[in-house]
């Protein structure tokens, strides 16, 4: 057997061993750049072995040359596709940031600022009582509080877009009232979008979610991103 | 006479080149048309020619993005036919396609008239595909920066929507507490500080209907106009 037959059965058998193992942990990434390391180094030592085989120097130096370029272009392809990897993620899990933020605000702040409406307009004795008043649809038990996915999926407001039974927005809403405050407070949790801290600890007992909290009063409506 | 060989040991040379380069040609050709439902080859065969391997890596990761934005569990990597396939991608364009390539060349010095054995030829294929590394990085590359354009463009229209939004609940809180909206009404009279984009009133028609305008010199030619209605259910409505 020729030693370059030798070289690229070892090469073969030696890659697997470096690119199954750590691919059965899971390690995608270290497992490529394993078995491209052993390709570039097996392509150097073959190339480096076979000068005499070209019939000319030039003919040799074009091929190293084209060797060096195929080896540049996957190392940089590779390095490329590392450093973006969580691009996607990145960019995906942000957008849900951004449309749990807004679904929240369109649903929980609006509705607080009508209420502080009605209270002004109507010159109302009691915050929380406006708030229990116009927002009774949006008072489940426990604390709970119905966002307009929840009622639509209730069928009590008319969505004009289908709402399934096993739909859910993945955004949690909670409720508490002080009534020597006069004061509302609405928590909203999201399950899927991530909060600052991964640590957190949220009102619902998930950990690190996306978690907002509004706070309705006869000052207004104020509210702060809590993770 | 030494002349007449060396121009038949050119063209044939021309040739051999000729034949690998069609074979380059029609090969994937021939693949793609067998790549239909009724194809008998097994499923995703042709992961095995990608001389891309990471761009597997890079799909499976969006496939978990994707995953995650809708509230599931990634998958994560695992020994799959797309994983497994990156490994024969690396044989076959850094190790099998150079090694059958200058295995030819090694055996044709040995012949008299130097002509190539069968194996040479796809040796010389399979090189020629790993050369498309070159063209696809470089494809990838202008790909991923418009991509990357694209996104902080829109992230940017995100932005100015979330904050024109701030405004407008700003100014319904305004009319509300302080019976402050009328036909002078600015946004600065809100106070609010940190505003990264530009915000002006387009008009009030009484304390009831107030339209605001937000835009930027980043993006000219984008605005976003809100209508604030501070006692009605629905105070916010964004036109556009």
């Amino acid at each position: 057997m020729e030693k370059e037959t030798k070289l690229l059965i070892g090469a073969i058998l030696f890659g697997a061993i470096a690119f199954f193992i750590p691919l059965y942990f899971g390690k995608a990434w270290l497992a490529l750049f394993n078995v491209l390391l052993i390709g570039i180094l097996f392509l150097g030592r073959l190339v480096s072995r076979s000068k005499e085989i070209f019939e000319s120097n030039t003919a040799y130096r074009i091929v190293y040359g084209l060797v060096i370029l195929i080896v540049l272009f996957n190392a940089i392809s590779f390095a490329h596709d590392y450093g973006r990897r969580d691009f996607q993620k990145n960019i995906l899990l942000e957008i849900r940031k951004t449309i749990d933020t807004g679904i929240t605000k369109a649903d929980v702040h609006e509705k607080l600022i009508y209420v502080l409406g009605q209270y002004h307009q109507n010159d109302r004795e009691s915050v929380v009582e406006t708030f229990r008043d116009q927002m009774s649809d949006n008072l489940g038990d426990d604390g709970i509080f119905l966002a307009d996915f929840d009622l639509r999926k209730a069928g009590k407001i008319d969505s004009g877009w289908g709402v399934k039974k096993d739909d859910s927005d993945q955004i949690n809403h909670f409720y508490t009232i002080d009534e020597e405050k006069d004061e509302v407070i609405v928590r909203v949790v999201a399950e899927v979008s991530l909060g600052e801290d991964p640590e957190y600890q949220n009102f619902d007992g998930q950990t690190g979610k996306f978690e907002m909290m509004f706070t309705l009063n006869e000052e207004g409506v104020r509210y702060e991103v809590l993770n | 006479m030494k002349r007449g060989y060396a121009m038949k040991f050119s063209i044939r040379r021309f040739n051999e080149w000729l034949i690998v380069v069609l074979f380059a040609i029609l090969v994937p050709v021939l693949f793609s048309f067998v790549r239909g439902g009724d194809s008998l080859l097994p499923y995703n065969w042709h992961y095995i020619f990608n001389p891309h391997p990471s761009t597997v890596l890079i799909g499976l990761a969006a496939v978990d993005a994707i995953e995650m934005f809708g509230g599931g569990k990634p998958a994560g990597f695992s020994i799959i036919w797309e994983t497994a396939s990156m490994y024969l991608n690396v044989v076959l364009y850094l190790m099998i396609g150079p090694y059958l390539l200058l295995m030819g060349y090694r055996k044709a010095i040995l012949n008299e008239n130097r002509s190539k054995p069968w194996y040479w030829y796809i040796g010389a294929v399979i090189c020629i595909g790993s050369l498309s590394v070159i063209p696809t990085e470089l494809l990838k590359q202008k790909v991923f920066s418009n991509t990357k354009e694209s996104a902080a463009e829109s992230r940017t229209k995100d932005l100015m929507r979330a904050e024109l939004a701030e405004v407008g609940f700003a100014t319904a809180q305004h009319e509300i507490l302080q019976d402050g909206v009328d036909e002078s009404f600015q946004v600065e009279d809100l106070n609010m500080e940190g505003l990264k984009f530009q915000h002006e009133v387009e008009s009030v028609q009484s304390d009831t209907l107030i339209t605001l305008v937000a835009s930027t010199p980043e993006q000219p030619d984008y605005q976003v106009t809100m209508e604030v209605r501070p006692y009605n259910r629905s105070v916010l409505k964004q036109r556009n």
